[in-house]
């Protein structure tokens, strides 16, 4: 057993000391982080439940959802209100605000709606073509609702209201079929 | 273990990060595509392309909110001009290559300068619009708002200049100007010449049924292409008015399992443009499909085919020796005329 002097005892309490300084202000550094960590998800989980996103009920209250493609096209949109039509890269105005589910293709060029129209308040599914629009179903608040479809002057509409109900086809532009045919007579001759 | 556990974490924000780049770069390329260069870069669709007069430089921009610029002879993207927050709608490039003029959906054009990136808005008029067009001089530039009306701005200051007072709320997607900087043409379904000076419509050409998305004059200012909706290009003679030839592509170009299908329809047309010496009339539209025309007669003279989503704009080399297309896929290709 060697003896130990005076002078390395008092340096090994030193070296001691230091790391046991250390130590404490390593303890109380992690103390630290650890309590910013819990305040910040403490408040953030707060912020959340109080912001408009989701509520306490666990329901998210959004604007609009974009759901993208693999390649970030935009494909499906949720909106209340939705936005202008994005149509081959341009933006068309849509004329008039309207709420509800957009479909669209792989070039992002919209080409389907489902609804609700902000003013007057119909409700409406749409199908277009690269575009143009092709079918129409709408409702009207009344409770007037109308089928279209048509490419260029050749058109189908089927309407239904409470006291008349009527088919009509075109052609060029021109009526083949019209139903009820008295009364499209009489429209005929009262123009 | 622990440096087993770092290298494998590593990896994997590697591999997560590599997947977020290819996802970024757009839908992924058939191996069977057309011989073209492909120049990759902008994150979203790429709706406008012009090449710089008198360089081996092009300009692009996208959806994406992006103004870039092109090495034609590398394909690598010498510069991004962050434009703003939101989709860039057109763009137009002036006559001495030093600025380019972008048409934003948030309602603020603006000018840019290509040497220092500085912008000048445009701004004050309702709404945004589809395209905008710098003269010839670069002296100004022209916006169609949404009420109708074209404004004129001072492409320098930024300052409004005139109005040409269209139709109530009808406005349109396509403008340009005639090479000496006299008139400017601007087509809903039916097109409109105007005399700047006295801001008054002297000519209108009437045959399109649908929205024009596109309007290129000839280099010597005589004739006016037109590509619009109605899946037709229609070619004008300015002069007269009279319309010379309507041409209606047909074959919609899609990759099906790596294989090219081409499907006998007929898709909006989007693009068109003279070659520089005025003898050839390039075309693109919907059906992703790039055409060169005769422009003297309307006889098709080549197809090229490679582009996975629609073309949204072509433009001409200045020396006419090579085509640039940009597309929704997200790229632009840079096609050698055969």
């Amino acid at each position: 057993m060697t003896e130990i002097t005076v002078t390395e005892l008092s340096r090994s309490i030193e070296i001691l000391e230091r790391k046991n300084r250390r130590l404490t202000w390593l303890v109380l550094g992690l103390a630290a982080v650890v309590v910013a960590g819990v305040l910040g998800m403490t408040a953030f989980r707060s912020r959340l439940q109080g912001s408009p996103v989701s509520g306490p009920d666990g329901i998210l209250r959004v604007r609009g959802l974009s759901v993208v493609d693999g390649t970030g096209t935009e494909r499906v949109f949720i909106g209340a209100p939705v936005r202008e039509p994005l149509i081959l890269g341009k933006r068309f105005p849509r004329g008039g605000g309207m709420s509800g589910i957009l479909l669209f293709d792989e070039d992002g060029t919209e080409r389907s709606g489902y609804c609700t129209s902000d003013g007057y308040p119909n409700v409406l599914f749409t199908l277009d073509s690269i575009g143009s629009q092709h079918a129409l179903f709408m409702a009207e608040p009344q409770g007037d609702t109308a089928f279209w479809i048509w490419n260029g002057q050749n058109s189908c509409k089927v309407t239904v209201g409470e006291t008349e109900a009527g088919l009509k086809i075109s052609k060029g532009g021109k009526a083949i079929l019209e139903v009820p045919a008295a009364e499209a007579a009489k429209k005929g001759e009262a123009r | 273990m622990k440096r087993r556990i770092l290298i494998l974490g590593l990896a994997g924000t590697l591999v997560g990060m590599a997947s977020l780049f290819l996802s970024a770069l757009g839908p992924a390329a058939p191996s069977s595509e057309s011989g073209s260069a492909e120049w990759k870069g902008h994150t979203a669709g790429v709706v406008g392309v012009a090449f710089l007069p008198g360089s081996d430089r092009a300009v692009s921009c996208g959806l994406d909110g992006t103004v870039r610029l092109w090495d034609s002879r590398t394909g690598v993207v010498g510069k991004t001009l962050s434009a703003g927050n939101g989709e860039i709608l057109a763009l137009s490039v002036d006559a001495a290559g030093r600025a380019v003029a972008i048409s934003r959906y948030d309602g603020k054009a603006a000018v840019i300068s290509l040497t220092s990136g500085s912008e000048k808005i445009l701004a004050g008029y309702k709404g945004w619009s589809a395209d905008i067009a710098l003269s010839p001089d670069s002296r100004r530039a022209a916006v169609w708002a949404m009420d109708g009306d074209i404004w004129i701005f001072d492409a320098d200051s930024g300052k409004h200049e005139t109005t040409l007072k269209g139709q109530s709320n009808k406005w349109g997607m396509a403008l340009a100007w005639s090479p000496d900087g006299k008139y400017l043409a601007s087509g809903r379904a039916t097109i409109s010449i105007w005399e700047i000076a006295p801001g008054r419509v002297v000519r209108t050409l009437e045959g399109h049924t649908n929205f024009v998305r596109n309007l290129a004059f000839s280099p010597d200012g005589r004739r006016l292409a037109s590509a619009a909706m109605d899946k037709s290009i229609r070619v004008w003679d300015v002069t007269s008015g009279r319309e010379e030839f309507v041409l209606k592509p047909g074959g919609f170009a899609f990759y099906a399992d790596s294989k090219l299908i081409t499907e006998p329809i007929s898709l909006p047309a989007t693009a068109a443009s003279f070659s520089p010496d005025g003898k050839t009339l390039a075309t693109g539209g919907a059906d992703r499909v790039v055409r060169l025309w005769d422009a003297a007669t309307g006889k098709l003279m080549n197809e090229y085919k490679g582009h996975l989503r629609a073309v949204t704009a072509v433009a001409f080399s200045p020396d006419g020796t090579h085509l640039v297309s940009s597309s929704l896929d997200h790229s632009i290709r840079y096609w050698k005329l055969e």
